[in-house]
């Protein structure tokens, strides 16, 4: 992990929650609270300006933008951080981000604060994620950011301007599909019950394909372990297991 | 009825899933209206507090604020919260939809936002000044009854809600008699149901047609739709209420809240549509929470383990308010208190007992986890003072075959049941008396094992309308399309139990189709008539039999009009592959899609309708009581506190099944649910009436990383409550397993002294235990 951020931010005020947060492929993952660093803050804005030969940031709001869009400052995606705005109080600032979801590009006006999670719901109108607590504990709002799962409601969309993202609507075409048209998670999902009221579904699925990329063969207790930042009330999970097992089956036959 | 047939007990998948595992399926909040307005909420932070002033003059004023309403704004104009329950001398307790004057507890609406966007609502709640006078919290249900506790309502004496009791048999003579008596207090720990979509609600009023539309995640669109006219008083047809998808309800969305009124009391009166969604944290303080039961139980028995009698004082902290069917809860676990046994004495007496609380109302099992949960306990305490097996205890007190139907002393009347050959397939299956062998050399190498039984009962499939409070019954109508195709109108609100594709099932083995042909609707008031709902294990068992009823009628239309059109006897038809056609004559045949012929009418029977359409109203009359039994093991680290589960073997009876993989679904769903109980979860206030327990980040529920692979099976005795003999199986689960997951933690620390723990078994609390326990002093 870079050191930059340590060194303009202070200490650490959380202890680390990745156990209880986490998401397979986040490597670091902690929450970090920041108050009172406007003076840290834009100079941190300049220095990591000067640091990727961007220009520096006339105001708080660019270097804002600057400072998230600049993915080497974040090793982890997933990191909540939470900016007192001094310049405007209101918060009607708003900023430009680039995204590419489900394979389209899109460029559009959004409030920093904006939660990437709300991003794709409200403004691209894809409402196959969904948001089930506010402390990023319960995974229904999992996506796949740069081919990795990350939860979606513990980023901001400022933070991920210049990525690509994957939610529920695109997973088919991740491909390899049979004729139905489904990623063969959501077949799995589909033939052993792996659902039942649906509301974690997409998270989980998601989740499980981004186990899937990384340990094609994995156990139960590795899924089971992937699946762990992924509540759901209805299944009791067993039949979500065989769901992944049978995707993991489908998947390697299909390589052959 | 036969069962296995064609497609009635085939595991198929649903056809709920394509939507659902697509992303294309439409929850409240993805439900999108032009000019949409967001609700947020203040709260009380208060467990108790006088309301002195509440200023809104800075909320309304910030940026994107159309209307901001207190507690003086809608009273009046909007009913209170309904209570459907009612309990004989049961004091008043109803809730205003937004607090006036006082509040009672943390998360008790106080007044709204209304605004252009959910960020701007949620911002101005932060400007609205309440001037609250504290005053003293109730927390503690037993000191909430004393004398000198504070009191809720300036109208009551006390906190006491209601006293309510039922007693069967010589309970005197039973004590009197007994070789001995254990007393044992219970605690049944308050919880969160926590399903993963919080509630949430829209409301669109149209002023032209007098038409308020509300769409709300709940499981009772026929019911919300009645309550919320009541409240707004509105006629209750011009209110249309749609269940969109609903992300799990567990009970806590069976029952009317004050939001749901709130929110087509703005679309009305701002002539825009609104949309509220609760956050986590609300969910957590302001929807219903489940059990939250002291019991005090005493059972009376012989030497030779034969139960004489059982006394249970219950002390129920019902919360500040009474919802739906708060009052009702706890009298579930009276009338269900003697399990699976013959227990000729019983006496149950329960307090009802208001609290600065959030109300409890229906949690999954809702009365009989408490009920299951006490005798299961009892039954092993009885079996430690004796020194015997707790199996073969169990086995002692069950009721012979030919007792059934079987009445408890506590009135209640179990249809069927073969309590031993559940217990003897269990004790098989988790190959039992090897684990007893287990468990003795284990504890010689000083591992702390315990190996945990339950065999329960519950009763289900609610149910006979005189015992409950919103009706019982619930009706189906099915209607095929001039085209053939099957439509399933059901009054019952499917929110994962699958019923879209259990019902098909039905359809299709009806009429000789495929599940393709049968189209299931549910959830929209316009559409389907009126229902009571989804709760208590009864979609299947009471919405599948008006379903199944309503099928049957339209094929005996059918056999007499085809039978008409053939010149064969209609008794002779039978209904397969598409056809309908004779079976001694299987030249006489005619597809399906001939019943065009009774839209057509050019030629019909005699006195015979145009037109396919059938409703059934079915009233049960009976409840079913599903059962079953349990075996786990698990293991104590005796340095940490930490109860890991080793083994799950269930075996459950919920008669006929038409599904099984669903059936399975439900029963792994309720264990771990019930895993949850034990293990993980409680809804913790503090002395301040603070809700600790306020985000999924404080209240623990389970992770896949939890349990060990569930094995499952089942036996089959059917009900005879209704034609297709099931008996429903939604809360089975998680009223089976906690008890024996309980019961496993006791034996597991027997050998230590001790004789009850109450759940969670935390570490901190094992620990403690373990400190204070023989363990520590050798």
């Amino acid at each position: 992990m870079k050191k930059g951020p340590t060194n303009f931010f202070g200490p650490f005020l959380f202890a680390d929650h990745s156990r209880q947060s986490r998401t397979r492929g986040a490597r670091d993952s902690y929450l970090m609270h920041i108050v009172n660093i406007f003076p840290c803050f834009q100079a941190a804005c300049i220095s990591s300006a000067k640091q990727n030969s961007r220009k520096p940031a006339r105001n708080i709001h660019e270097g804002l933008l600057n400072f998230f869009s600049d993915r080497s400052k974040f090793p982890s995606p997933h990191r909540l951080i939470q900016v007192v705005l001094f310049a405007d109080p209101g918060g009607f600032m708003s900023a430009e981000i680039q995204l590419r979801v489900n394979g389209e590009s899109y460029e559009t006006q959004v409030e920093p604060r904006l939660l990437l999670v709300h991003y794709l719901r409200d403004v691209l109108g894809l409402t196959g994620t969904h948001i089930g607590c506010e402390t990023s504990i319960c995974g229904a709002c999992t996506v796949l950011l740069d081919g990795k799962a990350i939860k979606s409601c513990t980023l901001l969309a400022v933070q991920v301007s210049g990525s690509e993202v994957t939610t529920i609507e695109g997973v088919s075409s991740m491909g390899p599909t049979s004729g139905n048209g489904l990623h063969p998670v959501q077949e799995g999902f589909w033939e052993k019950h792996g659902l039942q009221c649906g509301f974690c579904t997409p998270g989980m699925i998601l989740a499980s394909v981004d186990l899937l990329r990384t340990n094609p063969n994995p156990s139960q207790t590795e899924i089971r372990r992937a699946l762990s930042g992924n509540l759901c009330q209805c299944t009791g999970y067993q039949h979500i297991v065989q769901a992944v097992e049978y995707a993991a089956k489908k998947m390697k036959s299909r390589k052959r | 009825m036969r069962v296995a047939t064609r497609y009635l007990g085939k595991p198929l998948k649903r056809k709920e899933d394509p939507r659902l595992i697509q992303g294309l399926a439409h929850y409240v909040d993805d439900i999108v209206l032009p000019g949409l307005l967001h609700v947020a909420f203040h709260r009380s932070p208060y467990a108790h507090a006088r309301i002195r002033s509440v200023d809104v003059s800075k909320a309304r004023a910030a940026p994107g604020v159309v209307q901001v309403l207190t507690g003086a704004d809608v009273r009046g104009s909007i009913g209170d919260v309904p209570c459907a329950a009612q309990i004989p001398d049961m004091k008043a307790a109803s809730r205003p939809v937004l607090a006036h004057g006082r509040v009672r507890f943390v998360g008790e609406g106080v007044a709204l936002v209304v605004a252009t966007d959910r960020y701007a609502a949620r911002d101005a709640i932060d400007l609205i000044e309440v001037d609250y006078e504290p005053l003293t919290p109730v927390v503690d249900p037993e000191k909430a009854i004393e004398k000198g506790s504070a009191v809720l309502y300036d109208g009551h004496k006390d906190n006491v809600a209601y006293r309510w009791e039922v007693e069967g048999g010589d309970v005197k003579a039973a004590f009197k008699n007994a070789d001995k008596v254990i007393k044992q207090r219970m605690v049944n720990q308050r919880l969160i149901p926590a399903a993963m979509e919080t509630r949430g609600v829209v409301a669109e009023y149209k002023p032209g047609e007098r038409q308020l539309t509300i769409w709300s995640s709940t499981q009772i669109p026929h019911l919300l739709r009645t309550h919320v006219a009541a409240m707004l008083d509105v006629p209750e047809h011009s209110v249309r209420v749609i269940t969109p998808e609903v992300g799990g309800g567990f009970g806590s969305k069976l029952n009317v809240y004050a939001e749901e009124a709130l929110a087509g009391y703005l679309a009305m009166r701002l002539g825009k549509p609104v949309k509220w969604i609760e956050t986590r944290r609300e969910n957590c303080q302001a929807t219903t929470h489940g059990r939250d039961q002291i019991d005090d139980v005493e059972v009376a028995f012989k030497r030779d383990g034969t139960i004489l009698g059982l006394r249970v004082r219950v002390i129920a902290d019902l919360g500040a308010y009474y919802q739906l069917l708060t009052p009702l809860i706890p009298t579930l676990t009276g009338l269900m208190a003697s399990g699976c046994y013959k227990i000729p004495a019983i006496r149950v007496e329960i307090v009802g007992v208001l609290t600065t609380k959030m109300s409890t109302d229906y949690y999954r099992g809702a009365g009989r986890p408490e009920a299951a949960y006490l005798i299961e306990r009892a039954m092993d305490l009885v079996a430690a003072e004796l020194k015997k097996d707790p199996a073969e205890v169990r086995l002692k007190n069950f009721p012979k075959l030919a007792d059934f139907p079987y009445a408890t002393p506590t009135g209640v009347i179990y249809d069927s049941a073969n309590y031993p050959r559940s217990l003897d397939l269990a004790l098989k299956l988790s190959g039992y008396k090897k684990l007893r062998q287990e468990q003795a050399k284990a504890r010689k190498q000083g591992r702390c094992v315990g190996i945990g039984l339950s065999t329960y009962v519950e009763i289900c499939a609610m149910g006979p309308s005189r015992a409950i409070p919103t009706g019982g019954w619930e009706s189906a109508t099915v209607r095929i399309e001039p085209s053939g195709m099957v439509n399933v109108m059901t009054g019952a609100s499917p929110h994962g139990q699958g019923q879209e594709t259990t019902f098909a099932q039905l359809g299709a083995e009806v009429f000789g189709l495929e599940p393709g042909d049968i189209n299931v609707i549910h959830g929209d008031t316009a559409i389907v008539p009126y229902g009571i709902g989804t709760f208590g294990s009864r979609g299947t068992a009471v919405g599948g039999t008006a379903v199944y009823k309503s099928l049957m009628k339209l094929r005996e239309k059918l056999a007499v009009l085809a039978g008409f059109l053939m010149d064969v006897d209609a008794k002779k038809l039978v209904f397969d592959g598409m056809k309908i056609f004779s079976k001694s004559q299987p030249k006489k045949s005619l597809p399906f899609g001939e019943v065009v012929a009774a839209y057509t009418a050019r030629r019909l029977p005699p006195n015979m309708e145009p037109g396919l359409d059938a409703t059934t109203f079915f009233e049960p009359a009976n409840f079913t009581f599903p059962f079953g039994a349990h075996v786990c093991v698990v293991e104590i680290d005796m340095e940490t506190g930490d109860v890991k589960l080793l083994k799950y073997v269930a075996v459950d009876d919920c008669g006929n099944v038409l599904n099984p993989l669903l059936v399975d679904g439900q029963v792994h769903g309720g264990i771990v649910q019930s895993f949850g109980q034990a293990m993980l979860e409680e809804a913790v206030y503090d002395e301040q009436g603070q809700l600790i327990t306020g985000e999924l980040m404080d209240y623990a529920i389970p992770r896949a990383t939890d349990m060990p692979w569930m094995e499952t099976d089942r036996t089959v005795t059917p009900s005879p409550v209704n034609p297709m003999g099931v008996k429903g199986v939604g809360e089975s689960g998680t009223i089976g397993a906690t008890p024996a997951l309980a019961n496993a933690v006791a034996d597991a620390l027997s050998p230590y002294g001790v004789r009850h723990v109450d759940m969670p078994f935390k570490r901190e609390r094992i620990w403690k235990l373990m400190q204070n326990s023989s363990w520590r002093a050798k």
